[in-house]
């Protein structure tokens, strides 16, 4: 008699003390769903927001611990060439990005219409998932001459007007600086050009190095381009958020 | 003596004439080896994109996809209801789980996760492994 009730006694005990632990478990799990383990963008910055397509789309790092990045750009090898390494810089005065001066500029420059961030990659890799907010403008557009029709027709939209016809006593005292000439050319206006941020599949992929040193040819100032060289490969290796264009 | 002075002169017009084929034919040539170059690595890129999967990553990611075992295009009020009645092991653990983990469940469906995917990530959720 004794024995059972001592049994008995235990048996509650033991219920107890399992279903307080399961209570301390659920409430130490829902502190860490409240935020204490966030995986946010940077410090102080969980997500943010950028439209594209004429929706607003959360940009965010996926939330899931134990993500590993799988499939194509998980790939380690490529054949070289012509999928070599590219190097930091596409252009000494071409700067070179990361993901956090992307954050900043999906916030700022692409918020206040002064910049655009361009997959420049060909359509099929476009169609396969981009970065939100980006716009497709192959490398093989940005790479035709200032005066073919298409490259005109990007220019104008990146906000570069053509200049109309220059003396050659004005264009002598713009070469000489005796004129401020500032970001024109001969044929193209680009003071109030926008910013551009150019990115492809990542530090192997040339297209994007292609197109910015086709737009440096067609004139376009070097401070309003810049390369994201993580591109496609790093943005997903970090578990930030890709979408499918619509189209 | 006239003829050996025009000789000469035809002579040095046709060397020029050579010189500026030549030239020609090198731009020609460098030309045609750039757009040689350039088809060959839009080819390649092209060759590659076929070993790409088709599918967005990363959180908040918006897809149309379902993986194994679950209807496809589910809110997450469906997803849920789905695994109430299929899964009621799996669901009886996932009921117990934050909500954001919940949502981040339901977005590894949205991904095309398959039920033994979701079940494993319920567990190991819930196990806080």
């Amino acid at each position: 008699m004794w024995i059972r009730a001592i049994g008995g006694l235990l048996s509650l005990l033991l219920w107890i003390s399992t279903n307080s632990v399961i209570a301390a478990e659920e409430e130490a799990e829902l502190k860490v769903g409240e935020g204490e383990d966030l995986i946010s963008l940077y410090k102080g910055k969980p997500y943010l927001h950028v439209m594209h397509d004429g929706r607003s789309v959360k940009v965010e790092r996926t939330q899931d611990p134990d993500y590993e990045l799988r499939g194509y750009f998980a790939k380690t090898g490529r054949k070289c060439p012509p999928f070599c390494l590219r190097s930091m810089e596409v252009d000494p005065r071409v700067e070179t990005v990361g993901e956090i001066e992307i954050f900043d500029f999906m916030e700022h420059q692409m918020r206040d219409g002064t910049g655009l961030l361009i997959d420049a990659r060909t359509p099929s890799w476009h169609a396969k998932g981009t970065i939100p907010g980006s716009i497709n403008i192959p490398f093989t557009e940005l790479t035709k001459d200032a005066e073919d029709l298409e490259m005109i027709e990007h220019l104008e939209f990146f906000g570069a007007k053509p200049r109309e016809e220059v003396g050659t006593m004005t264009r002598k005292l713009e070469e000489w600086g005796v004129m401020d000439a500032g970001h024109k050319t001969e044929n193209w206006d680009f003071s109030n050009c926008k910013e551009l941020v150019l990115w492809c599949n990542g530090p192997s992929c040339g297209q994007s190095p292609r197109a910015i040193q086709g737009l440096l040819e067609a004139g376009y100032p070097p401070e309003k381009l810049k390369y994201y060289r993580g591109g496609m490969q790093v943005w997903q290796l970090f578990g930030l958020t890709t979408i499918m264009p619509e189209s | 003596m006239k003829r050996l002075i025009y000789r000469q002169r035809n002579c040095k017009s046709l060397s020029v004439i050579a010189l500026f084929i030549f030239l020609l034919l090198g731009i020609v040539n460098s030309v045609a080896v750039l757009a040689a170059e350039d088809d060959d690595y839009l080819k390649a890129i092209e060759m590659e994109i076929d070993k790409v999967d088709a599918k967005p990553s990363g959180g908040g990611a918006a897809s149309e996809s379902a993986g194994k075992g679950f209807s496809s295009g589910m809110t997450i009020e469906e997803f849920e209801e789905e695994l109430a009645t299929k899964y009621t092991g799996t669901a009886r653990f996932y009921e117990k789980l934050p909500r954001r983990t919940q949502q981040e469940i339901y977005q590894e469906y949205k991904d095309g996760a398959s039920i033994s995917e979701v079940r494993t990530k319920v567990m190991n959720r819930f196990l806080r492994r």
